[in-house]
């Protein structure tokens, strides 16, 4: 490409810096330690800056836990929460600047492999089996099981009606759960369409073979009847149907 | 299998690198390698597609070994090169900087414990599921680019992005990867690398650590090299884009033209709206044309630029057949609601303040405060020593900066939020703020090799030696 060229430009990167890297050969050993130790002692300074944000995930756990515990705690509450601020709130411009240093170099150079090894531990949960790509997704995404029930349980050519998603919206357990760009990650080669938004895709929508249910909302898309002592709250169930199945027990339902 | 796979991808893209020119140092092949190599699979899985061809690994390995041969024909040249190289390294091994070292293993240690976690969790970020990785997995699994599920729109909003990408994920996939951030960190290491390179040509090795290390130490980039997002590997690309562009202009070096003209293309290849920068590096090369007149460049650069953009929109509109709103409202006409949001914004992340849940010092920490520190230092100091003395060729740089961020700041102001589904607000708090990692490098090079902070390392240099 360049090749007559090639030569044209190389005398001229030798423009360096008068400066450039000599080695401790030509100066001393003290003066390197002497910059070395300034630098320690700035990046030391920059991470003692805001050490007190150590105690935050604590302190966001332990206001987790008691929030979802039942009886009065509401003392130690506002004992967390008012931490929580002093510590959050105490930026000063120039600590500001070093906040997301602080964090990047606490939590995850210094934590990463904690961390790595406590979700390690945790899955394993005692055995000794290696951890899967399956286990680290059930993990981190909370609803992984119910989407892969729904690929244990259905063909590859299946179609799915999805939630809508002003059922399920304030609840943070089922987030995305409705929202088909995200469950097709999942349940790929099955297709998926939300409930209420047939007209947009409506190729698709002739094609239903199965209605998630959460929350105990779809049963109306069902073309039969499913008895109301019957009616899970989470469950899978073929849009027919089923025609080898007795009316009162469903093969493919599920709870979560 | 993956390990075949990458070791083309890096093989493939030095043979390219070395075509144009066998004198990169060894952090530039290095790093050129692998965002060069990745380009041309993507583009390999882009032909293969038009041609109908199904995406197996044996083809690409076919095809790989077909541009290494080809490319390769004076083979014996490239090892003399390389051989050349190693002796250099080896007589600069005997003179150690330590406190360049010191540096080194801080940015070392950081980058391995980002990559464990990088490695160790799957994709599992929002956009990733619904789109890229999500798009890569089918792609592999079927064998092309126009996989299956446009036909029922459900192939998330990145199915329109230019492939290279998501294409990066395929093609890890398509030699068998359970996950495919692996090319997460060898787009991160590539960035440290061309970044590393570049600030260490124009001043000493401390200086080009020190900054090395407050690139990869940026908070919110940092994060990024263990996410499985589009926005980092596209700073990468800029990075190598503009950088190799400025060094051509700065020292006529015609190796630097061709890899910033290759490096700008797959910048367009990776995002479209990295348009912003090709427009600003035509400017930046317009006013070295307007002293030279030397036009035939500007062609040749505008074109290798251009045809990857202009390539995929063809693509889209003939080949996908996506229909599509205009993401851009252009009769927006003036809305001071909409500018007074987007300005607060901006301003929160340039001068480390805080707007809504925004604070700007918590994303990108020192790194735009230093620079503006350092403008107005080499301001004044231009009052005393002459403009031409303390700016020089980096005025060029500052031009390009100014163009590029107006013309991004003005996509964002024209997008249509009922297109995008999304408010401005929300626009500026994720997009926006991902995509301020494209100037990040461009910034930090300034602030890095500008006059004050040369004088500032070539005092602290003199000392270290004892000079």
């Amino acid at each position: 490409m360049a090749k007559g060229k090639q030569n044209q430009g190389t005398e001229k990167t030798e423009k360096k810096p008068a400066s450039s890297s000599s080695g401790a050969t030509q100066g001393s050993l003290f003066r390197n330690l002497i910059i070395i130790f300034l630098l320690s002692v700035i990046f030391v300074g920059i991470y003692a800056l805001n050490d007190k944000r150590v105690e935050l995930p604590d302190l966001y756990n332990e206001l987790q836990t008691l929030k979802e515990r039942p009886g009065d705690h509401d003392g130690r509450i506002n004992e967390i929460e008012h931490r929580i601020t002093e510590i959050e709130t105490d930026t000063s411009f120039f600590k500001t600047l070093f906040v997301g240093y602080f964090d990047e170099i606490h939590f995850v150079a210094f934590g990463a492999q904690d961390q790595i090894d406590k979700v390690t531990a945790e899955i394993q949960n005692g055995s000794s089996a290696p951890v899967t790509r399956e286990d680290k997704l059930n993990y981190k995404v909370h609803t992984y099981r119910l989407l892969d029930f729904i690929n244990a349980n259905t063909p590859a050519n299946a179609v799915i009606l999805l939630p809508p998603t002003d059922s399920i919206v304030n609840d943070s357990r089922w987030n995305y759960v409705s929202d088909p760009q995200w469950v097709e990650y999942f349940i790929y080669p099955r297709l998926c369409i939300e409930s209420g938004k047939e007209s947009e895709n409506p190729e698709l929508a002739k094609r239903i073979t199965h209605v998630l249910i959460v929350k105990g909302i779809g049963y109306n898309k069902l073309k039969y009847d499913v008895p109301l002592d019957k009616r899970e709250k989470v469950c899978l169930l073929p849009v027919n149907k089923p025609v080898d199945v007795p009316e009162t027990t469903d093969s493919t339902q599920t709870s979560n | 299998m993956l390990i075949i796979g990458i070791l083309l991808c890096y093989l493939t893209g030095c043979s390219v690198v070395m075509a144009v020119s066998r004198r990169f140092s060894l952090a530039e092949i290095i790093g050129y390698s692998f965002l060069v190599g990745m380009g041309v699979e993507t583009i390999f899985l882009f032909l293969l597609d038009i041609v109908q061809l199904h995406y197996t690994s044996f083809l690409l390995i076919a095809l790989n070994l077909f541009v290494i041969i080809a490319l390769n024909r004076k083979f014996p040249e490239t090892i003399t090169a390389f051989k050349e190289k190693y002796t250099e390294l080896r007589a600069g091994a005997l003179s150690i900087n330590y406190v360049a070292l010191f540096l080194f293993s801080i940015i070392a240690y950081l980058f391995y414990t980002i990559t464990i976690k990088n490695l160790f969790w799957p994709p599992a970020e929002g956009d990733s599921i619904t789109s890229f990785d999500k798009l890569a997995r089918v792609i592999a699994m079927e064998g092309k680019l126009k996989i299956s599920l446009f036909q029922y729109n459900l192939q998330g909003a990145a199915g329109v992005y230019p492939p290279l990408f998501h294409g990066s994920f395929a093609y890890v996939y398509i030699f068998g990867a359970e996950t495919p951030k692996i090319v997460i960190t060898f787009f991160f290491l590539s960035l440290l690398l061309i970044f590393y390179s570049f600030v260490k040509s124009y001043t000493n090795a401390i200086a080009a650590m020190l900054f090395t290390l407050i690139l990869m130490a940026t908070p919110e980039l940092y994060a990024h090299a263990a996410l499985a997002l589009g926005n980092m590997p596209t700073a990468a690309y800029i990075c190598g884009a503009v950088l190799s562009t400025y060094m051509w202009l700065d020292r006529d070096d015609e190796k630097y033209f061709w890899m910033g003209a290759i490096m700008m293309g797959f910048s367009v290849w990776i995002r479209s709206d990295a348009i912003a920068f090709v427009i600003a590096v035509l400017c930046m090369i317009a006013i070295k044309v307007w002293q030279n007149k030397d036009y035939k460049r500007l062609l040749i650069f505008a074109v290798i630029a251009l045809v990857p953009f202009v390539s995929w929109l063809l693509y889209v509109k003939l080949k996908i057949e996506l229909p599509q709103a205009s993401r851009f409202d252009t009769g927006i006409g003036y809305n001071a609601d909409r500018l007074n949001t987007m300005i607060n914004y901006v301003r929160a992340y340039l001068f480390a303040s805080s707007y809504r849940q925004v604070q700007g010092g918590q994303l990108y920490g020192i790194v735009f405060i230093s620079f503006f520190v350092a403008l107005a230092i080499n301001t004044t100091l231009a009052f005393k020593k002459g403009v031409k003395t303390v700016f020089g060729n980096q005025g060029m740089l500052l031009v390009f900066l100014l163009i590029a961020f107006s013309i991004y700041f003005t996509e964002f102001y024209l997008i249509n939020e009922a297109v995008q589904a999304s408010t401005i607000a929300s626009l500026m708090a994720s997009s926006f703020k991902r995509g301020m990692f494209y100037f990040l490098p461009v910034v930090l090079f300034y602030t890095a090799t500008c006059y004050s902070s040369k004088l500032l390392f070539d005092k602290l240099e003199k000392f270290r030696t004892g000079q």
